[in-house]
């Protein structure tokens, strides 16, 4: 990783850390619904171009994802103090791919639901 | 896997305004999946829309074009090529890579793919340690019969002779290596519905014994298991690794599978086969209007994981001249009440007074699952509801089926469906009815009808068995909707008895073998519960016996 994706994951880092309500997400948004990811992403430094490289309108990979947050694993133990852990499943041992939850520029979406009709994620307290 | 990696998950999800023209107005599948990359489903790129124009052609007729060999980083040669890691792949890698044979499994996942509980075998160890004896005669004539005779009788009775042995080798490494087998009572036992005990279940201590064990994953036990056997035996698994395209000789036969990786394609090359085990297609909607239209009426599905069942070995094999068996293909329906209804109400799973939207009551509801949901898909509007009085649980508490009893969950939690709309509550049959929205009076009629016949002992009507039969009469009463889950297809490429992929003028293809779910001419038009847990059962028999036959070979 160069130095200045390091500083940009660190700076995504702290912001993710200190936005509390993002990890308040559920099937159902309200007024208080978290940033989307793009402007958390935008907000600590990351560029346009850092994510969606310099083509044309091109969608962002999970690849292009853990290329700075490295693992599922590192990102389940970021949200560790959610009931249940949305990033440690069956799912994200397997098949996840980050967009499907987080579109980026639309609000994040639990696909737990699809099956897990009940299922809502909460930060304990 | 990064979805870039995927085109065919990209391509497939889009499938409803690409009509499977894909490719047809780019240049192959590799460029495709930048255009797949571009917009949402919902907003179709301008070249999709033309190519749409161009060719309604689905797209397992629609082969991209090849990938060229300047993309291919790397070769890796095998006697045996895998393509699919799910209990099929993994079972057949096993039994191969046992007799000594070089064998890579491709998978596009991180990891291996795997749902469910139950695997059918017949007269096991465990089986017999329980006294229970299957004459496998009577339960190939009941599949067979079941399945309308549109099967290979040679494979049906494969599994039933041979499930024994091969899962007793099973049963063996498992108890080992501390995994416990359980089989389980038949479903729905009566003597106008037979039902055989063939569901083996892997089992640790504790909650996966409990009824609670439904909804626990234990299939995921023996595939930690599997996966470690297979590396153990010296077989590859390569994750995050989809095929893509089949590669055929001159001669017609298939010598390997180019799979894409992260930077690049490599070539797989298999010396002796290519065994497609890549499972169904029931979250690929184009596949499921052509060959199980059906399935589109069920409220909901489940599958996990997701993306894991688009169908990508079938356009893969259609793509090399492999021909599909004839349709329609069973496809797995279950009577599970399914989100947004939520997962709890099974009392609508079982055999009790079903009615339609006339207020009529239309069938012996004593039937195997899957064909509850296809009788109910002929009613009106495709609706119908289950009726209950208050005292169902004790009416069912005399009842066996498998896990013990009936799966029907307490009163209290039927109390809290009623509260969140799930289902129905009236203090009299009239005011029931008026809350489902059928008609008052033919509802009356036919509880009344219904509740007559329950004392009588004799189903006049429909000749449901009379220990199945329970009065409604004790207010409040109940309607619970009857809804149907898709699951799995379970059946598609044309093989011939040697599992052996066929051309379209039904000459075997050399080096192409389908197993699993991707085997077609095993089921008929459904799915049989009367053996619960088939399909696991026959992707363990039949794939442990060709791997090993191949092995050999």
């Amino acid at each position: 990783m160069s130095l200045r994706s390091f500083i940009l994951c660190t700076l995504l880092g702290l912001v993710l850390a200190a936005s509390a309500a993002f990890a308040g997400q559920s099937k159902s948004f309200t007024s208080d619904q978290p940033p989307f990811t793009a402007d958390l992403h935008k907000s600590a430094g990351v560029s346009c171009v850092d994510c969606h490289g310099e083509g044309k309108k091109q969608s962002v990979d999970t690849d292009q994802c853990l290329e700075c947050h490295k693992s599922f694993e590192k990102i389940a133990k970021k949200t560790a103090d959610m009931t249940p852990n949305p990033h440690d499943n069956h799912l994200t041992k397997s098949s996840a791919e980050c967009n499907q939850c987080h579109q980026g520029h639309k609000a994040n979406e639990n696909i737990c639901v699809k099956c897990h009709s009940e299922m809502v994620l909460k930060r304990n307290k | 896997m990064s979805q870039k990696n995927d085109e065919t998950i990209q391509a497939n999800s889009r499938r409803d305004f690409l009509k499977g023209s894909l490719v047809a107005g780019v240049a192959g599948v590799a460029s495709a999946a930048g255009v797949a990359g571009v917009a949402a489903a919902a907003t179709p790129a301008p070249d999709a829309q033309k190519a749409a124009a161009v060719s309604a052609k689905p797209s397992w007729e629609n082969p991209p074009e090849p990938i060229p060999e300047s993309q291919i980083k790397s070769t890796v040669t095998a006697d045996m090529v895998i393509i699919g890691a799910g209990i099929a792949g993994l079972v057949a890698a096993h039994a191969a890579s046992e007799q000594g044979a070089k064998v890579v499994v491709l998978e596009k996942f991180r990891t291996f793919s795997v749902r469910g509980k139950d695997n059918a075998a017949v007269n096991t160890k465990v089986q017999k340690a329980a006294g229970y004896t299957i004459d496998p005669e009577m339960l190939i004539a009941d599949l067979i019969a079941y399945s309308q005779n549109r099967v290979h009788q040679s494979l049906v009775r494969m599994w039933a002779y041979r499930s024994g042995e091969v899962f007793d080798h099973y049963i063996d490494l498992c108890e080992a290596n501390g995994l416990g087998v359980k089989v389980l009572p038949p479903y729905n036992v009566s003597r106008t519905s037979p039902g055989y005990p063939t569901a083996h279940n892997w089992v640790k201590k504790g909650g996966a014994e409990s009824m609670g064990s439904e909804y626990i994953l234990t299939e995921v036990f023996f595939m930690e298991l599997l996966e470690r056997w297979v590396k153990e035996k010296g077989a590859e698994i390569h994750y995050s690794a989809p095929a893509q395209q089949l590669i055929k000789d001159k001669s017609g036969r298939i010598t390997g599978v180019i799979a894409k990786v992260k930077g690049g394609y490599v070539k797989y090359l298999a010396t002796k086969a290519v065994i497609l085990a890549t499972g169904g297609y029931s979250e690929n909607k184009e596949m499921l209007r052509a060959w199980a239209p059906w399935g589109e009426y069920a409220e909901s599905q489940v599958y996990t994981p997701p993306g894991g069942n688009m169908g990508d070995g079938i356009n893969m094999a259609c793509w090399a001249g492999a021909a599909l068996a004839n349709a329609p293909f069973a496809i797995m329906t279950h009577t599970i009440p399914a989100p947004p209804f939520g997962n709890d109400l099974m009392v609508a799973n079982q055999n009790l007074l079903h009615v339609n939207r006339l207020g009529l009551r239309y069938e012996n509801e004593n039937q195997p699952d899957p064909t509850q949901c296809c009788s109910r898909f002929a009613q009106p509007g495709r609706k119908a509801w289950a009726i209950v009085d208050s005292k169902y649980e004790k009416d069912m508490s005399s009842l066996q089926t498998s896990m013990g009893g009936p799966v029907v969950e307490p009163i209290a939690m039927l109390e809290e469906s009623v509260e969140k709309g799930r289902a129905f509550k009236g203090d009299s049959i009239a005011a029931l009815a008026a809350k489902v929205g059928i008609p008052a009076k033919a509802l009356e009629e036919t509880v009344a009808r219904y509740s007559e016949l329950a004392r009588k002992g004799k189903d006049e009507d429909f000749g449901k068995e009379p220990n199945l039969m329970y009065t409604i009469e004790q207010g409040p009463f109940y309607a619970i909707p009857i809804h149907a889950q898709l699951l799995v297809s379970v059946g598609s490429m044309n093989v011939d008895p040697n599992m052996q992929c066929l051309d379209k003028d039904d000459n075997p293809i050399p080096g192409l073998y389908a197993i699993g779910n991707m085997m077609g001419n095993f089921f008929g038009s459904d799915y049989p519960l009367i053996a619960p847990g088939l399909s696991h059962g026959r992707a363990i028999t039949l794939s442990y016996i060709l791997g090993q036959q191949l092995a050999k070979a």
